[in-house]
Order: structure tokens, then sequence, then C-alpha cells
């Protein structure tokens, strides 16, 4: 239910696999990759976010339902983030294409939106919002939007609606603002970060979260800082977005083609698009072994998937 | 001691009395409810309103309702009672108590369905355990909303349910989990959760495992058939659900242990069946043949009676002795 509704909320279709420019790009690194270190390097950032950063915080109290006691460990380290961070340092000196990116950190957004004859309102904050000054190329043509639009259909969730388990509110506050208000930057990459030892969402979900925040952030930016008002856009914005939950990565390319979310039949429908594939896992686990920081079963292929996206753009 | 003599004269002066329809309290005296129990004991005639297990009341545990009383799928907090009255405080059942925590699932008993001849349909989105009842419940969806039923025994996810409050000339073909009015239902139909007044809600037929019947049409009143055998005659408007409940197996389950039935929120009873309460009659039977063979025993000797005894001249029995 999760990527249905969010499609049928969005207009989106999806793709199976990320776009062609992206896994050509990783092929590409991961075959060229004659410096070892690098992996090396990306281990050591894993075991320095996870297991030697200074920095502890107190989780709250969760009640371990498989034990039936309170969480034992409730200190984390705050590694999402850090990790983050590391891998972006690593990717730009490794890329080098982008040193005149922004980063900011705890972004929100808000942005309201009509779907049909309903106001909706999306309001999202992302861990990290990478702006650059060139947009991201669209990954599709005119010509493959239009025909995909006509061609595909959308899901079919009847008779369920796609603001389904979405509460209606009277009162609302109406303020609209993009995380970052400039016209000189445009949005690049969106980092969201969770950190759940029981994922309590299936997979679905997760993609769901990942499209809807990807929506919001090229949304916003269309209507509020390029002013456009509510219909096909001439040249599509394109965004992309890194799911984190624990190891998991999922990653996935949106394109916003319209920004009218509910056409009626008699027109020729636009549709946006995401490029997705399934989770990918870095790492099976990080944890102290016998008084040794041990990270075991790394999995190369999430950097190198995240340096074809870096490099885009 | 009253002599029989005295006993039998006041026989026949209680009998001059009148006893009439009225009572003998004075006709302005206040309301039973209110008088002291002490009277109950001593004149056990009148009818005194004194909390019940049979009041309906639930006497395990209060819901935390929403306060702006919207339904919510939300699972809610529950305050156990442990078998006291919610509103007086009183221990009702002494059998109640304890067990694990549990969070209400609201259930929607509601199933309005359009009147027109159109269906509502519905999609099942989960079947899960619910700890307050037997059965198990269905997380359903239409349109923006998402409530939860009881599950019928062939539901599954992805299933689709329909609804219609139409009353058809020829009856309908009933589909498993479907709703429709009871004078819809052909004969012979199994059903759950009954409606007896129509537009109240369900109220009949929700254990696990169990169905109704459909019996016949009487004039305008259909008459439905209880798990107990017992018949309803019904307005033919009354909703129904077709089918049996889930989880048939319920009462062929033992609870297990004495532990188990604590979790489960019972206390220990005092056993099922006492001999010597008085609810189960008094046993009046011939005492069985002396035991054992009549011996002159030394010791024993003097206290069994060797002489015949005299026979009194009139009066037998016990109170002769006196």
């Amino acid at each position: 239910m999760g990527l249905c509704q969010a499609q049928l909320i969005t207009n989106t279709l999806t793709r199976p696999a990320l776009p062609q420019a992206v896994t050509d790009h990783a092929a590409a690194a991961a075959a060229a990759n004659t410096s070892p270190d690098l992996d090396e390097r990306v281990k050591e950032a894993i075991l320095h976010a996870h297991l030697l950063d200074s920095y502890q915080r107190r989780l709250p109290r969760v009640l371990d339902v498989v034990n039936n006691q309170a969480g034992s460990s409730r200190w984390t380290t705050a590694s999402r983030k850090t990790l983050n961070y590391q891998l972006l340092l690593l990717l730009d000196q490794v890329e080098g294409c982008g040193l005149e990116r922004q980063l900011v950190e705890d972004s929100s957004t808000t942005l309201m939106l009509p779907h049909g004859n309903r106001l909706m309102q999306m309001r999202h904050d992302a861990g990290y919002l990478l702006s650059s000054p060139d947009p991201l190329p669209p990954m599709a043509t005119q010509g493959e939007v239009l025909a995909a639009s006509e061609g595909e259909d959308m899901p079919d969730l009847y008779p369920l609606s796609p603001f389904s388990n979405c509460r209606a509110r009277d009162t609302y506050p109406t303020e609209e603002c993009y995380a970052v208000d400039s016209p000189h930057l445009y949005p690049h990459t969106i980092f969201m970060h969770h950190n759940q030892p029981r994922m309590p969402h299936t997979e679905d979900v997760f993609k769901g979260m990942s499209l809807l925040y990807a929506f919001s952030h090229a949304a916003a930016y269309a209507k509020l800082v390029q002013k456009h008002s509510l219909g096909d856009l001439d040249k599509p914005i394109t965004v992309q977005v890194v799911h984190i939950n624990g190891p998991q990565y999922h990653l996935g390319v949106f394109q916003l083609n319209t920004l009218n979310l509910a056409p009626s039949a008699a027109d020729k429908p636009v549709r946006n698009l995401f490029w997705t594939q399934e989770w990918e896992t870095l790492f099976d686990s990080c944890k102290f072994k016998a008084g040794r920081g041990v990270l075991e079963g790394y999995n190369p292929k999430v950097f190198s998937l995240l340096r074809g996206l870096h490099a885009q753009g | 001691m009253a002599s029989v003599r005295g006993v039998a004269l006041l026989g026949r002066r209680l009998g001059c009395l009148t006893l009439g329809a009225s009572p003998a309290w004075p006709l302005h005296a206040p309301a039973p409810s209110l008088q002291p129990a002490l009277l109950v004991r001593s004149f056990n005639i009148y009818h005194i309103d004194r909390p019940k297990p049979s009041d309906k009341k639930n006497f395990r545990y209060t819901v935390h309702y929403p306060e702006d009383g919207q339904y919510t799928v939300k699972p809610l907090k529950t305050n156990k009672l442990g078998g006291r009255d919610p509103e007086t405080g009183r221990l009702i059942v002494g059998t109640l108590g304890g067990g694990a925590k549990r969070n209400y699932r609201w259930i929607d008993w509601f199933r309005t369905g359009p009147t027109d001849g159109t269906f509502l349909d519905e999609r099942v989105i989960n079947v899960q355990y619910d700890p307050n009842r037997s059965a198990r419940i269905a997380l359903v969806a239409t349109g923006d909303n998402l409530r939860y039923l009881l599950a019928s025994d062939n539901m599954k996810k992805g299933d689709l349910i329909r609804t219609s409050g139409y009353i058809p000339r020829i009856p309908v073909r009933p589909k498993e989990g479907d709703a429709y009015p009871v004078g819809a239902l052909p004969q012979g139909t199994q059903v759950h959760c009954v409606e007896i007044v129509p537009g109240d809600g369900a109220r009949m037929v929700k254990a696990a495992g169990t169905s109704g019947l459909v019996m016949r049409k009487i004039g305008k009143k259909v008459v439905v058939q209880l798990p107990s055998k017992r018949e309803l005659a019904l307005d033919p408007k009354c909703m129904a659900t077709v089918g049996r409940l889930s989880n048939p197996t319920h009462g062929q389950q033992h609870v297990g242990s004495a532990q188990r039935r604590r979790w489960l929120g019972r206390r220990p009873a005092s056993g099922l069946w006492q001999r010597k309460d008085g609810y189960r009659g008094r046993k009046i039977k011939p005492l069985p043949p002396r035991a054992g063979p009549r011996t002159k025993d030394v010791t024993y000797s003097q206290f069994i009676a060797t002489k015949p005894r005299k026979k009194s001249s009139k009066h037998r029995g016990v109170l002769s002795k006196l």
C-alpha cells in the first residue's frame, strides 16, 4: 500500500531500476576502482561513526516486545548523520564535482497543493539537503515522458482513496516554505535518516516515503522558488533521494514533470517519474567483539551507487 | 420452646389474616433501593435494586475513548476494574482481576449500506488478533476511512466485502463477509453480527466460530435462530453479516494451566461444584446400613440400651421427649 498510495498522491509512474546514467557511472567507478584504500576509508568512516564517536545520546525508553523488557542499551551514538557526512566528504574528494554544492542540515519544507478537489499539505524535514548551482539534467526526455504517461496505467487501489488513513483537518497553518530559498541553487539530493532497530514498516512503505519526500522538495522548489503555476512544467525538475535506515539504503531519482496531480481522463495526462531499486545493505553488523570494533559484511556496491548519484549534475 | 398446641394456635390466628395484593408496607414508604439492607434479610419479600453480574455492564475494564468522540483505528488505553462496577465501585464479580494489559480496538458494529440498490465495497487490509474477544478482527478500508470489523471464517487479506441496505423482491445470493438486511437473505443462510433493532448496531452472535441461521419468514418478520437454539423474530431491515465467525476452534482449546487462566484475567474460583452450598438442593436419602458386627464389648455395653423402651401413649416422635 505504501508505494502505490504515494504514486496516486503524487501522480507518478515508477521504474524498477535507477536511471541508466547513474548505473553506468556506478559500474564504471566500481570497475576502475584501482585504489583499494577507498573501500578501507569507507569502512573506517563506518566504524568511526558507529563505534568510535564519543558523542552519545540517551534514547527514550522502548519496550522490547520480544524479550518483554525495556530496551537494555539506551545509549547510542549519533551515527547516521556523522556517517553520512563522512561519506559525503569522501564522495567530494573522489568525484570532485561537488565543490560548489551546499549542504543544509535538518531542513524543513512545507507545501500545499490541490489534488483534484482536495487540498493537501506536505511537511517534510530532510536530514541533509544537498543543493547545487547547476540543475540536475532530466533523466527522461519529453517524448519518453509523454509515451509513458499515455501507455502505462496508474496503480488501482479500489475501494481505497489515495488519502486513506490521512486525517482531514479543518484548521491548519497555511505557511509554505522551501528549505533553501535561493533562486541560484537547485535541489540535488535529499538524505533522510532513520535509526530504528526493528523496521515497523515494510519495504513498500519505505519506498513510498522516499517518493513523497522527493516530490515535496521538487514541487516546493517549483512552486515557491521558480514561482511556477500549477500545471505541466516546461523544464522538468530532477531530484535524487537517499533514504537511510541503519545499514539499509534506498536510493531513488525523481523527475517532476507536472504539478497537476489529479488530471482527468479527458486531458492528456502527464505523469511524474520515479526511478528506484530495492534496498541495499551497506554492512551486516558493526559491533564491538572481544573489545575490538568489527565491521562485517561490507557491501561496496552501495558506495559506488552513491558515487553514481553524486556525479550527476 | 413453644408447645405444639401453642404453634397450632398461632397458625390458626395467622390464617385469619387476609393477604391482599398490596404490600403490607404503608403506601408512601420510600423506594426499596433506599431501604437498609438489614430489612432484606428479615423480610425477603421485595426486590432490592443491587448491582449484579447480569446488569450487562463491563466489570473488566473501562475504555478511554478519544475526547472528540471520532472513530479511530488506534488501539485505545483501558483501565482494569477487577470485577468492580464502573459507577459504584463495588465488587460484583469476585473471579475477575489481574491479567495482561489489553488495548481496546474500537470495533465498528454498524454495517450500514446504501438502500438504493448499489453496494458499499470495502477491502480487507489485515486480519489480526484482538485480546478483547475470541474472534479475530479485520481491518477494512474504503475511501479515506479505516475501521475494524469482526472477521468471518474465510476472510483474508485482499478480500472485497460488500454492504447493502436494500431488500429486493428475490433474496440475494449471499457471499461470506457481505452484510445484508435479514429480509434480503434466503432461508438457511448462516449469519453473524445480527442487529436486533434496525440501525442500532450488531448485538447477537459475536463469539468465535458461532453463527446464527435465518430460519423462515413469517408475515413481516424474519425468524433467526441464535447459537443457543433460541429464535428471534426480527424486523427485515436488521443488518446481519453472512458466514460464521473466525477462530472456530476456540471452544475446543484448553486454557492449559492455572497460570494461563490468571494471564487471561481470571482469579481463582472456589471450584465449579460445591456439594453442600444449598444451590443444588437438599439431598434427602436414607442412611446407609450400620457397618460392622454387633458385639457385646465390655467397654461399649454400658451405652447400649438392652431393655426395650416403654411405649408412650399418644404422642410419638421427637416432641414427646420435650
